[in-house]
């Protein structure tokens, strides 16, 4: 076996990790209620909080381990102590989380893992004695203190009664729609604008620090040189990928961007960043305009950089220049409520939305089809705004039903085929005036709901294959909607 | 003999084994030397209570208690289904469970042991670890014939697996050469893949998994740099095909053109099964980076020398070429004092008797690997040395113990080391549940032999010259000759081939001058198995594997593409080919399975039932479910047989191994 | 048992459904999270918001001759006894051998500038169907599989990926494991292996033994109380659900009408087409309809002809007849093969063709794809690709990219080996 070994690029930051454990540290202690806590929180609460009530059934916690409070934590679970103060490589808890996660103890069992830098500090927080730094948590159903063990470090982590904190158990609101929450813009997206300008400001000092060993591969004496830790500053997109253990800049939050926490090391941590001597470090002044820059939003302000080597970007929908009507009519609506979405869902409908962050929803039956009945559909009205797709084909629906859709007024697409309605569905058609695709092959539609259909003016696309249509009617449709594609 | 005693010592472990160590160490001058499959039941019980004595002892220290002995009903089929690959048929349960023999556990072991049903077992199991299957190329017809054969002999013959690696690795000459016997199948499964190879070598025997390596330095393992594989590559660089020297001969070329149509194909044919099948050179020893190779410590295409990355160095400093370089290898790979290559093997059958590994996966010896019980593996590890590699009085050792004979854990276990404290409940393989059913649907079904194992001469999809001259023969005939000559002759063998005319798989069976190797025993025309389906055959005289859309693949039976390909999950087709196909088709539906035959022996429908019961489940039913059945009889009448019987196969007592 | 499964009440069985719908349809939405949080704002475009949601792979195995169906020169000793017709798209051109298909040419985008190093018929299959060479070491998963492991099923009481015609012995979904496999038809006209009942066997038998397996499954349940035994169970109902399940007529291509169903003619691989427009309309995520045997080495043109007439009537009745059900807008129909033919004829092999990967053909029509246009050209021999080359890796790409799929999510295989659905190809967005 080797003693002295080249670090492996993807091994990199774990590494220099455990290197950063053995260094003595100038800076202070890992924080743990700003940066452990959310960790456990995000992570771990659900399944490792105090029992609670759920279904009618007590949930206790999984393995008899709480990481909800500073007791727990220190107590550990069933299999005994979870961490091993001043020793992250003995204690069971970060062997779990650091596991590889097809690893059969690999934690969290569900959800993602923790990232690299959690992952870090975590392994720094117990390296430096997991001290609590007067956090308790919830200590409901924990019994006496003194079931922690003894002749650990944590001589905070006891002391009942001092002001107990409540755990912050993220408690899942009945409100909380099946609708993706966007994340938050960056803080400072908000309101005031970007005052610092990347190229001019901070690309120079990246190009002079950071891109030597971070950029595209390429060669150099008929060899390839590959970027270090997979990681690139020479393009923004390969910023914002990040390195090959995960991101490295969360635009809004430098103190979660690990490329300004590597430059803002002492100079002699085996962490610091760039590496002694490779190349100048970033001055004072430097590291404060960086941090405005990822705290305004990591705007490259146009700067694309060297995409070589990357997946190309994904171009807009093909509809580029004009915003499609979906884009426009999303800024009209708010995202359904949960309970109308599952009224819907309860009658066996399929919701998804549009898109991504789009509160504008697509309906359909995807299965068990013939069985759905007007009564099935009525229920859909409770979320007319929001549907935009609307797919009843192959459904019990009749045109009684389907009187309700004058109310879709947000509709671009209905597909309405091998059903039974007739040209009274037509006239609620004939209201919508965003509709695009009207799919009404094998109705008994006929000539007489042509003149309605064709005062739809952007309609593309409307399917009229084995229905009471004649020949001339589609050629007159045709006529009429010159743009649109008739099927017939 | 010290070294070991020493160990054992040191681990606090006495083995109170006078007669047995007396046996185990042949470098021991001047002592009588038993073969470890001469050891007397007294020495094997033993042992196995050492082996238990580290379960036991580990349960205590985890204040588990100890769990009980299985029941017969659920020891027949577990060591059934364990050691011959199926359950036991009717009279093979009832004779063991109505024997007061105080023995009869141990007898049954060993009898089982002897078996046919071992080997057709074992073959299944290793065939999933070498990835053995019928054809390597996308052309080839027969050429692996020989070593699927080679891997059943060695299996038969029951060769030291230290011994019989080391024959897979440093085999060379001709695949139907009948002296090579077909060991050089092994180095063929990967044709033209010679890295691939060697990655799989060191995965299989010493739990290396260096594929990764092959590209770039380990992502998750810091111990293995690219330039480790192809120091280790280096050793077996250079093989080569035994004819491939012809292939740019010009004038061979305008005569292969020139050629009607028929010998054309021909000729071709004999490149894929003959001349291109099979392995020459030593391993050279050295090896070039690759082209794009990336590191400081070396540059592209350097030529690098052999080394052995771990265990004791073995190195070709130089870089000059040698002519010996994989029996360096094979001599590192194959002793005992190999950190890795014991260890696996140990724990493999550990696995296979037991049902879980002391560390898992069984080929994934990570340095930070968690064994859930050291002392155990160290102990077995020098248990498979002392018995020098002998795989089946090893595995009589284990189904000797008690812990092979726990009741079944009714606890789920999840998470990684398991404590042995009763067995755990899994699924039975594809080839199980195959080979069971085939258990219950014809009579003596082990010794069932089918063609596709056979080396006759294919053509045109008949099998030609059965009797006269096989693929060996073919070998020897066509491999020494030439140019022209290879013409004519090959013209002269067609004109034979065609006036045979060939006889289909099943009368070639019948017609069979028996391979040296395999399928020795009755034929397929037997009239024990007279009506019933040629394709009722167990699942190792399959071709291996079994076809895409065969049962066995569907209940997850390897595809034989990578090691350990197999796989227990169960889907939806499963289900419905034992609700609405298999057990219909063959079983339910077929009054000559032996589950019918034996139930219409049976006098009164309270037998019947109990026939069926032991049949399918190996145990009498409860007076409840007698009476389900009973009155399911008295409602439906003679349907509720069939009932019976679909029932029976439907239940997941059937389907899990207790 | 079975008839309380029918009662089982339909509502809860839509709920169960829909949840089932739900849990796969939005959560790929979600799991886009790591593109979109990081940098949704500034660099990274969102998914198509109109993605396709089927696909159905034609694959030409054998390696189609590129020159003789999608690609025709002008030359005369390139072409031999073929010649190119005008369609009715300007853009595009075929054979003389694909006359209906010339009527809907603008529906089809053809791609001339195929290209690959993989020159064999298993490496070329390989590579066309799961992106990566093959190894020793590994199985990588077929398109098929990875679109079910990016995305789900939409139909959650039918298979999602359906393999029609023959397939190698290689597992389809490898090291993702046997939930993302494809279900396998050989015959399109007999539907799922093993799914109704057999003759003999009354819905009432049918009952009575799963009510008789029932009682003996609670006693072994209460021994072994397991997931893996609890998962077993589940599995029975879902096959006893998939065999009551109203879109199993999904599979039934004799409830075609007789009109439509012979517009694809008799060929197997017509009605497979058939076949798959059936799934597709019942919302089966993924098919494949193998059409084998363009391994033209000799006779090229008599054989290719004769191949053409079952492709030219079941790709142009395929794409008829999605189109006026408007289903071409959401359904990806592509159409592949391992490599072309070489231009140069072998005479003496009666007018044959061997292998060339260097340069060949494929086309995809629908899921947003602009048909009527050619993209990528041959030199006017069909030697080398002069514009706009393409590998398997970027046309699985653009199917992934019309699907809406995140194409640089990373999957880890057992042994912890990072792989994406296309190996990071890009797509060709031209083609939208």
């Amino acid at each position: 076996m080797k003693l002295v070994r080249r670090l492996t690029p993807s091994l990199f930051l774990l590494c220099l990790a455990a290197l950063w454990m053995a260094a003595p540290h100038a800076r202070g202690a890992i924080d743990f209620k700003s940066r452990i806590l959310p960790v456990f929180e995000k992570k771990c609460f659900d399944c490792h909080g105090a029992p609670r009530e759920e279904g009618g059934e007590v949930k206790s916690p999984r393995a008899g381990l709480r990481l909800d409070s500073a007791k727990g934590i220190l107590r550990g679970g069933e299999g005994g102590a979870v961490i091993s103060p001043g020793s992250p490589d003995d204690s069971v808890l970060f062997q779990m989380v650091s596991q590889r996660s097809s690893h059969d103890d690999f934690m969290p069992k569900e959800g993602d893992g923790l990232g690299p830098l959690e992952k870090l500090y975590l392994k720094k927080w117990i390296a430096e004695g997991a001290v609590f730094d007067g956090w308790i948590g919830n200590e409901e159903g924990l019994g006496d203190a003194s079931a922690a063990p003894s002749g650990s470090k944590a001589k905070d982590a006891g002391a009942p009664g001092e002001g107990a904190q409540v755990a912050m158990v993220p408690k899942k609101t009945p409100e909380t729609t099946p609708v993706p929450a966007m994340k938050d813009p960056p803080r400072a997206m908000k309101g005031t604008p970007a005052t610092v300008n990347f190229q001019r400001e901070v690309l120079p000092f990246l190009k002079r620090s950071c891109v030597d060993c971070h950029r595209a591969p390429y060669e150099e004496g008929g060899r390839v040189k590959k970027p270090k830790a997979g990681l690139r500053f020479d393009a923004a997109r390969a910023i914002i990928q990040g390195s090959g253990e995960g991101p490295v800049l969360v635009p809004g939050d430098p103190d979660e961007s690990e490329m300004l926490a590597r430059v803002s090391l002492p100079e002699d941590d085996d962490d610091f960043m760039p590496p002694d001597g490779d190349a100048t470090p970033l001055s004072a002044a430097e590291k404060e305009v960086l941090k405005r820059w990822i705290a305004e939003g990591a705007d490259f302000g146009g700067w694309v950089g060297n995409e070589e080597g990357l997946i190309e970007r994904l171009p807009e929908a093909p509809t580029s220049s004009e915003p499609s009507a979906a884009e426009l009519l999303a800024k009209q609506v708010k995202g359904a409520s949960a309970q109308d979405l599952a009224a819907v869902t309860a009658t066996g409908a399929s919701i998804t939305q549009v898109a991504v962050g789009n509160p504008l929803l697509r309906v359909e039956y995807i299965t068990g089809e013939s069985a759905v009945t007007d009564a099935d559909v009525a229920k859909i009205g409770a979320i007319a705004g929001n549907v935009t797709e609307l797919d009843l084909s192959e459904t019990g629906v009749s045109d009684e039903g389907l009187a309700m859709l004058s109310g879709f007024d947000k509709l671009t697409y209905l597909d309405l085929h091998n059903t039974a309605i007739t040209d009274v569905t037509i006239d609620h058609i004939q209201k919508l005036g965003y509709l695009e695709y009207l799919n009404l092959y094998g109705t008994s539609v006929s000539d007489a709901s042509l003149p309605k259909i064709a005062k739809l003016r952007k309609l593309k696309a409307v399917y009229l294959w084995k229905t009471s249509v004649t020949e001339e009617g589609a050629g007159k449709l045709r006529q009429a909607l010159r743009d649109a594609k008739i099927s017939f | 003999m010290k070294t070991f005693s020493f160990t054992m010592r040191m681990l606090g472990v006495s083995l109170v084994l006078a007669g047995f160590m007396g046996f185990a160490h042949a470098e021991f001058p001047g002592r009588e030397e038993k073969a470890p499959a001469d050891m007397t039941l007294d020495d094997v019980k033993k042992i196995s209570l050492q082996v238990d004595k580290f379960i036991a002892d580990a349960l205590r220290k985890e204040g588990k208690s100890l769990i009980g002995d299985s029941t017969d009903e659920q020891f027949v089929r577990r060591v059934y289904l364990n050691i011959v690959g199926r359950i036991p048929s009717y009279d093979e349960a009832v004779t063991f469970l109505d024997s007061d023999n105080a023995n009869k556990r141990a007898e049954l072991i060993d009898t089982l042991l002897n078996s046919p049903g071992y080997q057709s077992d074992m073959f299944n199991f290793w065939a999933d670890i070498l990835r053995a299957i019928h054809r390597p190329g996308p052309n080839s017809q027969t050429n692996a014939i020989s070593y699927l054969n080679y891997v059943k002999r060695s299996i038969a013959e029951n060769k030291p697996y230290d011994k019989w690696v080391a024959e897979m690795i440093t085999a060379s000459g001709g695949g139907w050469e009948r002296s090579s016997g077909g060991a050089v199948g092994y180095l063929e499964r990967d044709k033209g893949m010679p890295l691939d190879n060697l990655a799989n070598t060191m995965q299989i025997f010493t739990g290396t998994r260096m594929e990764c390596a092959q590209c770039h330095n380990h992502p998750h393992n810091e111990e293995i740099e690219q330039k480790d594989f192809f120091q280790m590559a280096a050793f077996t660089h250079g093989l080569k095909g035994p004819k491939e020297r012809s292939y740019g001969n010009m004038q061979e070329r305008r005569m292969y053109e020139n050629a009607p149509q028929d010998v054309r194909n021909f000729v071709r044919q004999l490149r894929y099964d003959i001349f291109d099948f099979g392995v020459v050179g030593g391993g050279d020893g050295v090896i070039p980076l690759p082209d794009d190779y990336q590191y400081r410590d070396a540059d592209p295409n350097e030529i690098v020398g052999a080394r052995t990355m771990f265990g004791k160095s073995v190195r070709n400093a130089r870089a000059k070429p040698i002519d010996d370089g994989r029996e360096r290898f094979t001599e590192w790979l194959t002793t005992p004092e190999n950190p890795r290559f014991t260890k696996v093997i140990a724990n493999r059958l550990w696995k296979k008797v037991m049902g879980r590994g002391l560390f898992e996966p069984v080929d994934q010896l990570d340095m930070d690997v968690s064994v859930s019980h050291p002392s155990l593996l160290v102990f077995l590890e020098k248990l498979m040395v002392d018995l020098k590699y002998d795989m089946n009085a090893y595995q009589r050792i284990l189904y000797n113990t008690r812990t092979f004979q726990f009741q079944p854990n009714p606890e789920e276990h999840t998470g990684s080391n398991y404590h042995f404290a009763g067995r755990v409940l899994s699924r039975m393989t594809a080839e199980q549940i195959w080979d069971s059913m085939l258990a219950t649907t014809m009579p003596d079904v082990d010794e069932r032999r089918g063609s596709h194992y056979l080396p006759f001469i294919q053509h045109r999809g008949r099998y030609v010259m059965v009797g006269k001259k096989d693929m060996y023969d073919l070998y020897e005939e066509a491999m020494n000759l030439e140019g022209r000559a290879l013409y004519d002759w090959a013209a002269k063998t067609l004109k034979e081939f065609n006036g045979d005319g060939g006889v289909r798989a099943g009368e070639a069976m019948s017609m069979s001058m028996m391979d040296s190797g395999s399928a020795k025993g009755p034929m397929a025309d037997d009239k024990r198995w007279a009506g019933y389906s040629s394709d009722l055959l167990r699942a190792s005289e399959l071709p291996s594997p079994a076809r895409a859309s065969h049962f066995l693949r569907k209940f997850g039976q390897s595809a034989r593409q990578v090691i350990e390909g197999s796989t227990k999950e169960s889907d939806v087709t499963q289900i419905l080919s034992l609700i609405n196909g298999h057990v219909e088709d063959y079983i339910v539906g077929s009054s000559n399975a032996v589950i019918y035959q034996d139930m219409e022996k049976a006098a009164t429908p309270e037998e019947k039932i109990e026939v069926a019961f032991l049949t399918v489940l190996t145990r009498r039913p409860t007076d409840e479910e007698m009476q389900l059945f009973k009155s399911n009889v008295d409602t439906v009448g003679q349907g509720a047989y069939d009932d019976l019987v679909w029932t029976l196969y439907n239940t997941n007592e059937f389907m899990f191994v207790q | 048992m079975f008839k309380k499964q029918d009662e089982l009440s339909r509502r809860t069985f839509m709920a169960d459904t829909a949840r089932k719908c739900l849990g796969v349809s939005v959560l790929p939405m979600f799991a886009s999270k790591g593109i979109a949080a990081t940098g949704g704002a500034a660099n990274f475009a969102p998914m198509r918001p109109k993605a396709a949601k089927s696909v159905i792979f034609l694959n030409m195995s054998g390696g189609m001759s590129h020159l003789d169906t999608f690609d025709p020169k002008e030359k005369k000793d390139v072409m031999g006894p073929n010649t190119a017709i005008a369609t009715n798209a300007d853009g595009v051109r075929l054979s003389q051998y694909l006359p209906k298909l010339a009527g809907h040419a603008d529906k089809i985008a053809v791609i001339n500038s195929m290209t690959t190093r993989q020159g064999a018929h298993r490496q070329g299959q390989y590579i066309l169907h799961r992106s990566y060479a093959p190894r020793g070491t590994i199985v990588h998963p077929v398109m098929g599989s990875w679109v079910m492991r990016l995305s789900g099923k939409r139909n959650s009481t039918i298979p999602g990926f359906v393999m029609v015609g023959t397939r190698d012995g290689t597992s389809t979904s490898g090291y993702l494991g046997p939930k993302f496999a494809a279900v396998p038809i050989g015959d399109p006209h007999s539907g799922i292996e093993d799914s109704h009942l057999p003759s003999g066997v009354s819905e009432d038998d049918f009952d009575r033994r799963l009510k008789l397996a029932e009682a003996m499954n609670t006693r072994f349940k209460k021994q072994f109380d397991h997931k893996k035994v609890q998962g077993y169970e589940n599995l029975y109902r879902d096959a006893i659900q998939l065999m009551k399940a109203e879109d199993l007529k999904a599979f039934d291509i004799n409830e075609e009408p007789s009109d439509v169903a012979a517009e694809y003619g008799e060929s197997r691989f017509g009605q497979g087409c058939l076949l798959a427009r059936r799934l597709i309309e019942h919302d089966v995520r993924y098919v494949e309809v193998t059409y084998g045997s363009w391994d033209t080495h000799y006779d090229n043109f008599t054989n290719v002809e004769e191949k053409c007439v079952v492709l030219d009537e079941a790709l142009s009745a395929l794409l008829a007849d999605l189109d006026r059900r408007g289903l071409l807008e959401s359904t990806v129909v592509a159409l592949g093969t391992e490599f072309g033919r070489t231009p140069k004829i072998v005479e003496h092999h009666q007018m044959g063709r061997d292998h060339y990967p260097k340069a060949f053909s494929h086309i995809i029509a629908g899921g947003g794809i602009k048909g009527g246009q050619t993209y990528g050209e041959t030199d006017s021999k069909g030697m080398e690709v002069e514009n706009n080359p393409v590998t398997p890796q970027m046309f699985n790409a653009t199917i992934a990219y019309a699907l809406g799929l995140p194409l640089e999510q990373e999957i880890y295989s057992p042994s912890g080996r990072p792989f994406t659905i296309s190996d990071k190809a890009k797509p060709v967005t031209a083609l939208f």
